[in-house]
């Protein structure tokens, strides 16, 4: 298989703002940047730890507001320099005087007017604050004070987890309506002033445009699946110009852009771009230089594996988010072979959107998977050629049933142990984002289930029922940090007991491997972590790189039928093989696998 | 709409010729995958698909479990090998409470095609046939 | 056991020969799928389509340069009958160097969708947009028609066939340079700029029929198809390269998924991920923006200006999908005479037919831009014998030479065709 380049060319003019001018690293998951007071320079916000920091340089301050916040996604800064951060974890908005210091909030879970749920985006200007209410479809005004004016929303509309806003100089609300792949204008009454953009890869179209911003009559959008930034015209909409180079190299910066997630426009016109995936961020503008053409790829490049996976039997599945298209492979060969890549983007009948997570069962050759950009659950059927006689198939799956699932959203699926074989019963969904748990039902009937939740509850894996009838499930809770187990598990000292993750800093899948022991991946902190059913810390492996054994924001975490623990390692666009005690046994992707790694002079070689 | 009079007598002579033993156009049938509906459908002719011809569909949907009418229907063929769709919209015409009938269908490439017939209930849950078809 | 040697001997032997039986009857079935060319199908949005006079006109008109805005181009200029109705120029010069190849017209009757991107869905509306494109022809609808109604023969012609022509002799009323998008055709009333775009409109259906009329003409391919559907096959009429190159052209080589039918192509859209002619060069839309176009245009099938807007084929060309997968897609061109239209490609990226054939045998040269595109080609990894047999079979394909009559401007009643001024 030849390995062609990905090229995504800019029309670099004399006066482009696309020319590179430098790059941020060790930033951590920096999920927003806003433009400050003077808009000279940016501040920037680690969704991970939840610190700020006023400016590039070296000497600017960072304020650490971990104490108020979870998992923060969105930055604004006041021309008083007041501090607006949208605490997604916790459902609300926050703001800090420029010191840090907690001035006030507003929102807070639930879904009345003001209420919001993982709130991803805000701007303020000197009259109005607009927040994104992601979850709820809607954007939210507030006095700067924080007082609720109105929400812009309804079906009309028509938003689809908006993930950015900005206020343009006119008082224009410019949203960056993510899951419709399209950017919108509107007046502070809801008015659809501009409607530009569909899903897409050419100028003028985008794929998750994730962040905003809007300054001296020019948008700038990040067009995070497109890898590259957009700048449209404020008053006709019109496409000025891109640029964006896929990384080719792990880590490439000098304006290689990698799933942008935020971007600001700063006075001189000079553009600043997040993405937490680098864990950095890049600054453009006129007086930058020549962005160098992509070099060819290496052959057997990575694959963009998106950050779900799932395992029953032979099979493994994860999903391709720039594709739209599910991966299955079978792990009963020397290296995982893919059996087939399926599915196609959209929001029409069978079409996939934004796949938040993944189940299979080998027995009765089925797939699942929660849609969040399309509100669906679907249902494949597999027909898999026998063990002794593996090919490829595109058409191995069938879409059997797509369902409507209004609470779709970040979260996980598992599925129960049984002989039905209907939906009904098999599926539990876990939504992270309003922090229940549902059965799953064939009719579209889900029925929400009596479980006690913490609020951000992020994975969950199941094991069949106890002795006394209950349920036995195991919960990741990010917010807490800790694995809680619900019904009776082996040598556990009791229901409900926690396994405390405090040492880990960003959990955010969980597996159990046939000890019994619980497999936990930390994505901020590049490592995966083993524990036993009493709490006691096995083992943990890996570190932050590109190298076999380690890890770039590992994303998911499963343990297949041979005890083998697979990590979708994100960062790296791969996933990895080890043993529970950590012993490293391949890297592989859609192309090539590794199951030795190779000596430093092949590699070199390779390289160049 | 003017024209679909016009079709509506076509379809009804092909419906009325249908009841003889020699039925016109290609006839095929599939059960969704799980088994809730079964979708019919008559090709007009030439036969069968031709690469690159542009051929109507009529499509009569039967629930097998309930007796609701479906409450729409998608057409769709994709060469999935080859990670395309058509170059035509398929715009299906609701021509009775079970039945619709699709135009300007052009499947462009000789190869493997599936085609999918997508039922929805009045749950909103989607319900998929789909057919291989080999064009030479 | 020798019987049972013989016998398995006999049954693979008849195996074999079946198998080779089976071969044989496919290339036949692939030869008379792909040839003749029947006569182009009907155009019912153009009324005059196979109307002599029109006809006559658009004859006329195609070689005439006074059409343009300096007087020095003609239709003729990028569609040469000499070079097959191209110019032999990676892209096209015009009043601007273009970013195009040149396609030919030979045959283009047959099109679905006209230019490389699909943006016009009729002959007579392709024709309208060289006139008035900056890069091209750069002139104006109404100093078009003011220039055919100030010709005393193309204005009779025109009156033969479309009735009289509007009268633009005052200036202020129909101001020089006025065609959309200037502010002089904002001041022409709405009648005005009817009557003009009508007359601009029947100019173009005009060429249409005139173009209708240019067929790729019989080769030897279309010799040997023939000999075989009169059931006498003649091998002769080919040479054994082009025949050999022929059997790997419908065969497992597959360009036929692409390649196939009477025009040599399926008149579609396919992203080839073709290098771009230098490497900066903006990367090429293709048929999504094209169709952008269409749909923006007032020419289209099921427009304002067609003689036949709910026509079947109007109704087809509105109902076009555009996918993720079309964008930077081309259309398909026809392979009829492919060995007279260098270079290739759809920025003239390669010289020679080898160099095609080369760019398809290893795909070594191409940029994926995106994620979406189609995954069609598969390297071929022919030997270099094999090569030379496909290129001999495309060059069978070269057809006689269109009629002297079409390739040259008409005489009309005695005065001699019009010439370019100095």
């Amino acid at each position: 298989m030849l390995a062609p380049t990905l090229l995504l060319l800019c029309v670099t003019q004399a006066d482009s703002l696309g020319r590179w001018v430098s790059t941020h690293n060790e930033l951590g998951g920096v999920h927003a940047v806003a433009a400050m007071a003077d808009a000279g320079d940016v501040a920037v916000l680690n969704a991970d730890t939840g610190i700020v920091r006023l400016g590039l340089g070296p000497e600017a301050e960072s304020i650490d507001l971990s104490y108020s916040l979870h998992r923060p996604k969105g930055l604004a800064i006041a021309r008083d320099g007041r501090i607006y951060v949208t605490d997604t974890g916790q459902h609300r908005v926050m703001y800090f005087g420029s010191d840090g210091r907690m001035l006030g909030g507003f929102g807070g879970p639930g879904t009345g007017p003001y209420r919001m749920r993982q709130p991803h985006a805000i701007d303020v200007s000197d009259t109005i604050t607009v927040v994104a209410d992601t979850g709820h479809d809607r954007i939210q005004l507030f006095e700067p004070g924080g007082k609720h004016i109105r929400n812009l929303e309804g079906a009309s509309l028509g938003l689809r987890g908006p993930e950015g806003v900005a206020i343009d100089d006119d008082g224009r609300i410019w949203v960056a309506d993510t899951h419709n792949h399209r950017v919108v204008c509107l007046d502070q009454h809801g008015s659809v002033l501009q409607n530009i953009g569909s899903w897409g890869t050419f100028p003028g179209q985008f794929m998750e445009p994730s962040g905003i911003d809007a300054r001296d009559g020019r948008i700038v959008v990040a067009d995070r699946l497109n890898h590259r930034v957009q700048v449209l015209d404020a008053d006709t909409g019109e496409f000025l110009e891109s640029w964006g180079q896929h990384a080719v190299f792990p880590r490439q910066g000098a304006g290689k852009v990698h799933y942008p997630a935020d971007a600001a426009l700063l006075s001189g016109g000079d553009v600043v771009i997040a993405e937490p995936f680098e864990e950095r961020v890049q600054r453009f503008g006129r007086g930058g230089s020549e962005i160098t053409p992509p070099t060819l790829a290496p052959r057997g490049v990575q694959s963009h594996f998106g950050p779900v996976a799932a395992t029953d039997g032979r099979f493994f599945c994860t999903w391709e988010p720039e594709l739209r298209a599910i991966h299955l492979f079978d792990l009963d060969r020397t290296t995982p072979l893919r059996l087939s890549t399926f599915g196609e983007p959209g929001g029409a009948a069978g079409q996939l959107g934004v796949l938040t997570a993944i189940e299979v069962d080998a027995d009765r050759n089925r797939i699942w998977a929660v849609d969040a950009g399309n509100r669906r659950i679907h249902e494949w059927t597999i027909n898999p050629p026998p063990p002794d006689q593996p090919r490829f198939d595109p058409t191995m799956a069938a879409l059997s049933r797509s369902a409507p699932l209004p609470h779709a959203g970040p979260g996980d699926l598992a599925r129960i142990d049984g002989d039905l074989a209907r939906i009904d019963g098999d599926l539990i969904y876990l939504d992270r984002a309003g922090a229940t748990a549902w059965k799953l039902s064939d009719a579209a009937q889900h029925a929400p289930i009596e479980i006690q939740l913490s609020r951000d509850p992020i994975a969950v894996v199941l094991a069949g029922t106890d002795q006394a009838g209950q349920r036995r499930a195991a919960i990741l809770d990010a917010e807490d940090k800790a694995i809680r187990l619900h019904g009776q598990w082996r040598d556990a000292a009791s229901t409900e007991a926690t396994i405390s993750l405090s040492a880990l800093i960003d959990p955010v899948d969980l597996a159990v491997s046939q000890d019994g022991s619980f497999i936990v991946v930390d994505r901020a902190g590049h490592r995966v972590h083993r524990f036993a059913i009493d709490g006691a810390a096995l083992n943990a492996w890996g570190e932050r790189g590109s190298d076999h054994g380690q890890f770039w924001r590992p994303a998911a975490v499963v343990v297949d039928h041979h005890n083998r623990v697979i990590v979708l390692d994100h960062g790296n666009h791969r996933a990895q093989m080890f043993e529970p005690d950590g012993t490293w046994l391949m890297t592989f992707g859609t192309g090539r696998a590794w199951t030795r790694k190779p000596d430093p002079a092949t590699a070199n070689k390779e390289a160049n | 709409m003017r024209l679909f009079p016009t079709y509506a007598a076509a379809i009804a002579a092909l419906m009325l010729t249908a009841g003889c033993s020699q039925r016109p156009g290609l006839k095929d049938s599939a059960l969704t995958e799980d088994g809730r509906y079964r979708v019919t459908w008559w090709k007009t002719p030439p036969n069968p698909i031709k690469a690159n011809s542009y051929f109507e569909l009529f499509v009569e949907v039967e629930d097998l479990k309930t007796d609701k009418d479906p409450s729409d229907f998608r057409f769709n063929a994709t060469m999935p090998s080859h990670r395309h769709g058509m170059n035509t919209v398929a715009s299906p015409w609701r021509f009775k409470r079970d039945a619709w009938i699709l135009r300007d269908l052009n499947l462009h490439m000789p190869g493997e095609w599936v085609m999918t017939f997508d039922v929805t209930d009045h749950n909103g849950v989607l319900h998929r046939a789909s057919e291989t078809v080999i064009l030479e | 056991m020798k019987h049972g040697l013989l016998a398995l001997a006999a049954c693979v032997a008849g195996h074999t020969h079946a198998v080779a039986g089976d071969a044989a009857a496919r290339l036949e079935q692939s030869a008379v799928s792909a040839s003749p060319l029947p006569p182009p199908p009907p155009n019912p949005t153009n009324r005059v389509a196979d109307d002599p006079a029109a006809a006559r006109l658009g004859h006329t008109l195609f070689f005439d340069p006074l059409l343009s805005a300096n007087g020095k181009f003609s239709c003729t200029t990028c569609h040469d009958p000499a070079r097959c109705f191209t110019d032999g120029k990676p892209v096209a010069e015009g009043l601007k160097i273009g970013t195009i190849n040149t396609p030919t017209v030979l045959g283009a009757a047959h099109q679905r969708w006209l230019f490389h991107d699909g943006r016009a869905d009729t002959l007579w509306s392709q024709a309208l947009h060289p006139l008035e494109d900056d890069a091209e022809m750069g002139s104006a609808r109404t100093d078009v028609i003011r220039y055919l109604a100030g010709n005393p023969d193309l204005a009779t012609d025109y009156t033969a066939v479309f009735g009289s022509l509007p009268d633009l002799s005052d200036t202020d009323r129909f101001p020089r340079g006025a065609r959309p998008g200037t502010p002089q055709w904002a001041g022409m009333s709405a009648d005005d700029q009817k009557q003009v775009t009508k007359a601009f409109v029947n100019l173009g259906k005009a060429i249409e029929a005139y173009e209708r009329l240019l067929e790729p003409g019989e080769s030897p391919f279309d010799r040997w198809v023939t000999s075989i559907r009169r059931g006498q096959r003649d091998d002769t009429l080919m040479s054994e390269a082009a025949l050999r190159g022929f059997t790997l052209f419908t065969g497992e080589v597959g360009c036929g998924r692409c390649h196939f039918g009477p025009m040599i192509s399926d008149l579609e859209f396919h992203d080839l991920a073709l290098p771009p002619r230098e490497p900066s060069a903006t990367p090429l839309p293709g048929r999504a923006a094209g169709y952008d176009i269409l749909r923006g245009s007032e020419f289209r099938a099921d427009g304002p200006w067609s003689d036949a807007p709910t026509s079947t084929r109007a109704r087809r060309a509105a109902a076009a999908r555009i996918g993720p997968e079309h964008w930077g897609s081309v259309r398909t061109p026809s392979l009829r005479n492919v060995a007279r239209t260098a270079p290739y490609m759809h920025s003239g990226q390669f010289e020679t037919l080898g160099d095609v054939l080369a760019f398809y045998n290893t795909l070594d040269l191409q940029v994926r831009r995106h994620h979406h595109a189609e995954a069609v080609l598969q390297p071929l990894n022919l030997t270099t014998e094999q090569l030379a047999d496909l290129e001999a079979f495309l060059r069978s394909l070269s057809g006689k030479p269109s009629p002297q009559s079409l390739s040259q401007p008409p005489q009309s009643n005695g005065t001699a065709a019009p010439q370019s001024p100095e």
